[in-house]
């Protein structure tokens, strides 16, 4: 390779990077300005940390977001995991038909979603609010949690579940003790996945979500509507330190996931 | 005679239009070492699964210490399997995995360590039961999936191609080993493979299968010498086999030449295939030899040299030899009439025995 | 074979309530009109408006744009990043961004973009002057290309990374520079990925409401945008839904297109 070459994807890797990176950075940095706008950095201050955990109207949104996430993910991963088994189970046309089904919420437009559950919920008579909400995440995140799953669940040897049977096991032996903990980091991803889309989600929310309810996202739009405020910044930057964490959680998780059930199938000549 | 263990009658089985088996009857005797040898697609395996209880027969009966269990499920059939695969758990450990059975029985905590260590000592993997499976190499594995099988102490052992994973040397190795296991543990092993030579090296008895159906039954020496058609000399071990008319009793024509054979209770001039193995033809001088030919190719292959010989009315032989030659040389080909095993176009097993018995009751 | 039936109830629930009903509905709903009647008027007013069709129009003509931006600024990402040490650990850093919210991402650009903002600090430095950024078709454009850039890179990477080195091997080895096995090796082995980012980009382009309203204004009105005003401003469902239903067609026609040509991939093996 000349080295000419590699100067010069390096440097465009690096300006792609920069324009990823700028906008974060950028959120980041005027959180610790000591003044109102993003436009001249008035020296280091900690006040819209202050703001931001002062603010009981903000707080109170972070805590119902997480409530509505921790809840929507385990219950998606819970119907999402029964489904894939589900799936996993049928043959030929049937599977397909449950793998597109499966993939609609997953393809469609954020809008369209939100659109159609503001539909339902308004014929069921369901009050928009947390319910509403919850209910529309724990929707969109099951598909999520069978894409993850189902992958683990096809790893597995049909034979595993032979040999639990052969060894006497119940089909609920076989189920829980053999099939259920070797999919385990499938389960697991998928929880994270799902745990990451609620906290993401905005439109869908947006549309289902009334006026006495809302999550961190839809209060992030209405104050941005509004225009600048640092306290938004200081948010960004726990935020991004979250994320940050959470990916190195994921890594963790599916690194070490990824060793211990790395399923055992033979090849030929692996005899080292 | 030992106590018939198991039993099929009559078994078929379909999956939807597509018969797998046909028609198929034979009995186990407790204790023996068995082996269902046949290609791929043959039926073999569907016959250890309906052995083991994973699938059902379409019609017909097994018996299993003479009770009917053709709907009895895997899980409370005292029969276990070493599954090609293995089929290891991934999130357990080697001694994890050996107890699962006897945890899924309720065995008490104290005894399943003692017969887990005890089953791992009989594998000789003692002191391995905290690996992780996947820090285990292909023949410990292996070792494992047989443990966790006999733990249970089955009344039989199906062993589902368990070799066919592990290169050649380890194999034979696990050929002795298996050998040596079923004799200790004095239970019936029924082994599927499609390997004849590990069939010939373990069996007690093999059964051959080819497209749904048993083609013979019997002792690897009975198969290998006596084979029943075409099939079965085929599949097992190298052999010539060439049509002739069997002009009357120990006189077969191969080629319009007339030889002296060992084989009687056929039709006078009835149309039959010949077989013989190429390790009972020498090369001998042109003199010497009943057939004339020129050799074509010789191959060395370690412990015999594989020779070509056509001979003179344009006929191909296959010669084992220990021997070399030269290629090109004009050779002669011998062979003792015990070498000639003469077999009819579609007889069957049971006709087969009957004419053996036939005449040799007479000599 | 109970059990198997047990597992499938919640799931075939949601499948049924929240798969088939909710786009069952928007179909039915498109047929009401604001006061409840039944009634065809909604695709004729439609297919009639030289607003909606304009609208539409634009919409596609957006995302057309911004699929093309972040594929051209996305596939030689992905190629360079294939070819570095670590791959895995720069892919992540790539990735990364997905993971803050999208609306954080957006603010920032406000901030960016704004009459004093810092671009515009930047642009007077170099003596361009400062000019109207933000509340344009470019800046709109360049933010959601900015948010879909990982998408795009993500689908592109992986099949990029699945060319077994030895085809290019084989390519050089018959011959091909190595601007031939791009061309003729790696560029069509990529295609999948290409395609999938591509899906990827595009459906969600027609639909990002919150950046048109935060970044765009209310200049740049796409079909998502004009779902969100039928539905949460104006109460028109029923006009709302006919726009989904053609939201739902244009995707149906994306994921047909690049489905398609991967078919056509397919045949290589």
């Amino acid at each position: 390779m000349s080295k000419r070459h590699f100067n010069w994807s390096g440097l465009y890797l690096a300006l792609v990077f920069v324009i990823l990176y700028a906008p974060i950075v950028y959120l980041v940095v005027f959180s610790f300005s000591a003044g109102t706008t993003m436009e001249h950095y008035h020296g280091f201050s900690w006040r819209h940390y202050a703001d931001l955990f002062g603010d009981t109207r903000m707080i109170t949104i972070v805590f119902n977001t997480i409530i509505i996430a921790l809840l929507a993910s385990l219950i998606a991963t819970i119907i999402g995991t029964l489904g894939a088994l589900a799936i996993k189970n049928t043959r030929g046309k049937w599977r397909n038909s449950l793998l597109s089904l499966n993939n609609v919420l997953m393809v469609s437009p954020d809008v369209i979603i939100g659109a159609s559950f503001l539909i339902f919920f308004t014929m069921l008579g369901i009050r928009l609010g947390f319910v509403s909400v919850l209910l529309s995440h724990i929707a969109f995140c099951i598909p999520i949690v069978v894409l993850m799953v189902l992958p683990k669940i096809n790893e597995l040897s049909p034979t595993l579940v032979d040999a639990a049977y052969d060894l006497g096991a119940t089909r609920w032996q076989a189920l829980s003790q053999v099939v259920l903990p070797a999919i385990t980091p499938g389960i697991g991803a998928g929880y994270f996945m799902a745990l990451t889309y609620s906290l993401d989600d905005f439109a869908v929310t947006f549309f289902v979500t009334g006026n006495g309810f809302s999550t961190l996202s839809v209060e992030i739009y209405s104050r941005a509507r509004q225009g600048i405020n640092l306290e938004i910044n200081a948010l960004s930057a726990i935020m991004f330190l979250v994320s940050l964490l959470l990916v190195l959680g994921y890594y963790f998780i599916s690194k070490h996931g990824g060793r211990r059930n790395r399923i055992v199938t033979v090849k030929e000549g692996d005899a080292q | 005679m030992a106590k018939n263990i198991m039993e099929f009658r009559h078994v078929e089985k379909r999956f939807d239009d597509n018969v797998v088996l046909k028609d198929i009857d034979f009995t186990i005797e407790a204790g023996k070492f068995y082996t269902l040898l046949g290609p791929s697609g043959s039926g073999k395996t569907t016959i250890l699964r309906l052995i083991a209880g994973f699938d059902q027969p379409t019609s017909g009966e097994i018996l299993f210490n003479g009770q009917k269990i053709n709907n009895v499920p895997a899980n409370q059939r005292q029969v276990n399997t070493v599954f090609q695969d293995y089929a290891l758990f991934p999130h357990m450990n080697v001694a994890e995995n050996v107890a699962f059975g006897l945890q899924i029985r309720g065995v008490k905590k104290a005894e399943i360590k003692r017969r887990v260590q005890e089953a791992l000592k009989l594998v000789q993997l003692e002191g391995y039961g905290e690996r992780e499976i996947t820090a285990m190499s292909g023949g410990q594995r292996q070792r494992v999936a047989i443990a966790r099988a006999i733990v249970n102490e089955p009344q039989v052992l199906l062993l589902d191609e368990a070799l066919s994973a592990l290169d050649h040397k380890l194999r034979v190795n696990m050929q002795t080993e298996l050998r040596q296991l079923q004799r200790q543990l004095g239970i019936t092993f029924i082994f599927v493979t499609h390997d004849q030579e590990e069939a010939l090296a373990m069996s007690d008895q093999i059964m051959i299968i080819n497209d749904g159906t048993i083609q013979q039954t019997g002792t690897p020496v009975d198969i290998y010498d006596e084979p029943l058609n075409h099939f079965v000399a085929d599949f097992i071990g190298e052999s010539n086999i060439v049509p002739g008319i069997m002009k009357k009793d120990y006189l077969v024509s191969i080629n319009g030449q007339d030889f002296e054979c060992v084989d009687a209770g056929m039709r006078p001039n009835e149309r039959v295939e010949v077989v013989i193995r190429p390790e009972d033809l020498d090369i001998t001088s042109v003199e010497q030899g009943q057939l004339v030919g020129t050799v074509d190719t010789q191959l060395f292959r370690g412990v015999d040299y594989q020779i070509m010989v056509h001979d003179v009315r344009g006929h191909e032989w296959k010669i084992n030899s220990i021997h070399k030659t030269t290629v090109g040389a004009q050779v002669g080909i011998s062979f003792d009439p015990e070498d000639i095993h003469v077999m009819r176009y579609n007889e069957t097993e049971a006709d087969f025995d009957a004419r053996l018995d036939s005449y040799e009751e007479d000599d | 074979m109970r059990q198997k039936t047990l597992f499938i109830v919640p799931y075939a629930l949601w499948i049924v309530l929240f798969v088939i009903a909710p786009l069952v509905l928007i179909f039915y709903q498109s047929f009401f009109d604001i006061s409840g009647h039944f009634t065809l008027g909604n695709y004729g007013s439609y297919l009639t408006s030289r607003v909606y069709l304009k609208m539409t129009f634009n919409s596609v003509w957006y995302a057309f744009l911004i699929t093309l931006v972040t594929l051209l600024i996305s596939y030689p990402t992905a190629y360079v990043l294939n070819h570095l040490p670590n791959k895995q650990f720069w892919l992540l850093l790539v990735i990364l961004p997905t993971w803050i919210n999208l609306l954080l991402k957006t603010y920032a650009f406000i901030g960016l973009f704004s009459r004093s903002g810092s671009i515009n600090q930047f642009l007077q430095f170099v003596g361009l002057g400062s000019h109207q950024l933000l509340f344009t078709d470019a800046s709109f454009m360049f933010v959601a290309a900015y948010i879909e850039i990982p998408f795009m890179v993500l689908p592109i990477f992986n099949s990029l990374a699945e060319i077994s080195p030895s085809l290019i091997n084989a390519s050089k080895d018959l011959g091909a520079s190595q601007w031939q096995t791009f061309r003729k090796v790696v560029l069509p082995l990529s295609m999948p990925g290409v395609k999938a980012g591509i899906q990827a980009v595009f459906i969600p382009s027609l639909s990002l409401f919150m950046i048109t309203r935060l970044i765009g204004g209310n200049r740049v009105i796409t079909l998502g945008t004009a779902i969100e005003e039928h539905f949460l401003t104006t109460q028109n469902w029923g006009m709302g839904s006919t726009i989904g239903m053609i939201l739902i067609i244009a995707m149906f026609i994306v994921m047909f297109i690049t489905g398609e040509t991967k078919q056509k991939g397919g045949t290589r093996r």
